[in-house]
């Protein structure tokens, strides 16, 4: 906390603005600023990145060391410390079925259980002035900056991604759009009213049809009938798309409407991923 | 009796196969043999690996663990020589990105049902529901049925698609329990 109180400090030195006393409720009838606790609420935002590396961590440690019985304890955290100089640990570690983004009941249970952890350990604090903590599962450019995140117990090397806001980590086996978002839903969002964000990515093709903005609809509402607030949305132009065909890596879930039928974009035929590309820049 | 089949894919999300949002079950094998085939990998009734050279990014996993001498690299391109290939699938469990895969699971009917009842939520707001594609679903009638019988009996909507290259009767059976037929 006292790391927090500090950071807190410094935006009342860096951040002085009248202009924020004047939009923000309360301010103006007390003469005081925001940071002089002007303001009718006053909250400071706490940014928690990875929710996802955390769970599949924590998950990968219950099925390997103490169900399946692949490797002791101090193995793994050896291996993840080392970054994973063994490889045959490390893939049993990666592409183990059941993490979190895949709906199975013991990797929702730790969702639920890891944030409502988090998210109440947190609440439990405040700032000085009675300046409330609220918690967020996310950090602004948390998914740029990766040099820096150590190896992680799910099969994560240094360097790689964290997963990012509320969603899932991008490298889990057995996942789609559907299973993911009712994985989300386990999190007990209202525990983070800073923000639980997710980046749905659509094809342009799939707004452009009856069907396809219907899907899009069930799928939001869907989302939020099960506990979501907090969804944005990326539709692919033509210059994704290029990028995308010359990258496949990251571009796993990228699912694209062709002539009658839905796929991923990466596993299609090199020519039809050109045909589409020239189709999307033609809008059609 | 437990029903199983060869599935090759069970993709979620599916707003182009009828109604709603739907659950795709491709299951394997099919009898013709047609040039313009959208899904070659559902032709086979068997397991096949199929390997995409766009995500090989040379790690040499693949070629270390094949017992077989299937992958080499000559001048830094892969080459996989499927004479010698057994199908044991070794190389697409090494592969962590996604190169090499296998492509066809043994899966009950119950198996696959409640794969399909996960996304329950998204039929019920959408109208959707459960689509069987292929290879062609028809050439393993009996699982098919299977499939058919149970999702019926949780109430889905279900949808087929079908080259209609069968038995007359075979047709007449499963009509009862198919909604929606896509005859491609």
């Amino acid at each position: 906390m006292p790391i927090f109180q500090q950071l807190r400090d410094k935006y009342t030195v860096d951040s002085i603005s009248p202009f924020l006393a004047c939009v923000m409720d309360n301010c103006l009838e007390k003469g005081l600023l925001p940071t002089e606790m002007g303001a009718k609420y006053n909250w400071f935002g706490l940014m928690c990145l990875g929710i996802g590396t955390l769970i599949d961590g924590i998950y990968t440690i219950k099925r390997l060391v103490y169900e399946d019985k692949v490797c002791f304890l101090n193995e793994l955290i050896l291996q993840t410390q080392q970054n994973f100089p063994d490889d045959e640990l490390f893939l049993k570690c990666r592409n183990l079925e059941g993490k979190y983004g895949t709906n199975s009941p013991e990797s929702n249970e730790l969702a639920y259980k890891l944030s409502t952890l988090i998210g109440n350990t947190v609440h439990a604090h405040t700032l000085e002035n009675g300046v409330k903590i609220s918690p967020a599962l996310f950090r602004w450019f948390g998914d740029i900056y990766t040099a820096e995140y150590p190896a992680t117990p799910d099969g994560r090397r240094k360097g790689e991604r964290l997963s990012y806001g509320a969603a899932p980590c991008e490298f889990v086996k057995g996942m789609s759009p559907t299973s993911m978002l009712l994985s989300m839903g386990h999190l007990n969002m209202e525990l983070f009213p800073d923000g639980c964000p997710v980046t749905m990515s659509f094809a342009k093709h799939a707004l452009e049809s009856k069907n396809g903005r219907m899907a899009v609809k069930g799928l939001i509402e869907t989302y939020f009938a099960n506990g979501g607030f907090h969804m944005q949305f990326n539709v692919q132009s033509a210059e994704e798309l290029k990028v995308a065909m010359e990258n496949p890596v990251g571009h796993e879930q990228l699912l694209i409407r062709g002539s009658g039928h839905s796929n991923y974009f990466i596993n299609l035929d090199r020519h039809l991923q050109e045909t589409l590309v020239e189709r999307t820049e033609q809008g059609r | 009796m437990t029903f199983m089949g060869m599935i090759f894919d069970i993709q979620h999300f599916c707003y182009s196969d009828g109604p709603g949002i739907r659950t795709t079950v491709f299951i394997k094998g099919c009898p013709l043999n047609c040039l313009w085939c959208h899904n070659p990998e559902g032709k086979n009734i068997s397991t096949d690996i199929m390997y995409n050279s766009k995500l090989c990014v040379g790690c040499l996993n693949c070629v270390k663990k094949c017992s077989y001498g299937c992958h080499t690299f000559e001048d830094g391109v892969h080459i996989f020589n499927r004479e010698k290939c057994t199908l044991c699938g070794e190389c697409a469990m090494v592969c962590i990105y996604g190169a090499l895969s296998l492509s066809g699971k043994n899966m009950s009917s119950e198996e696959i049902i409640a794969e399909v009842m996960m996304d329950l939520p998204y039929y019920e707001r959408t109208g959707g529901g459960l689509t069987l594609s292929g290879g062609e679903p028809l050439a393993s009638s009996e699982f098919t049925l299977q499939i058919l019988k149970e999702a019926k009996s949780k109430g889905l909507h279900t949808a087929l698609e079908t080259s209609g290259y069968c038995e007359t009767a075979v047709l007449e059976e499963i009509r009862p329990f198919v909604d929606l037929f896509f005859l491609i």
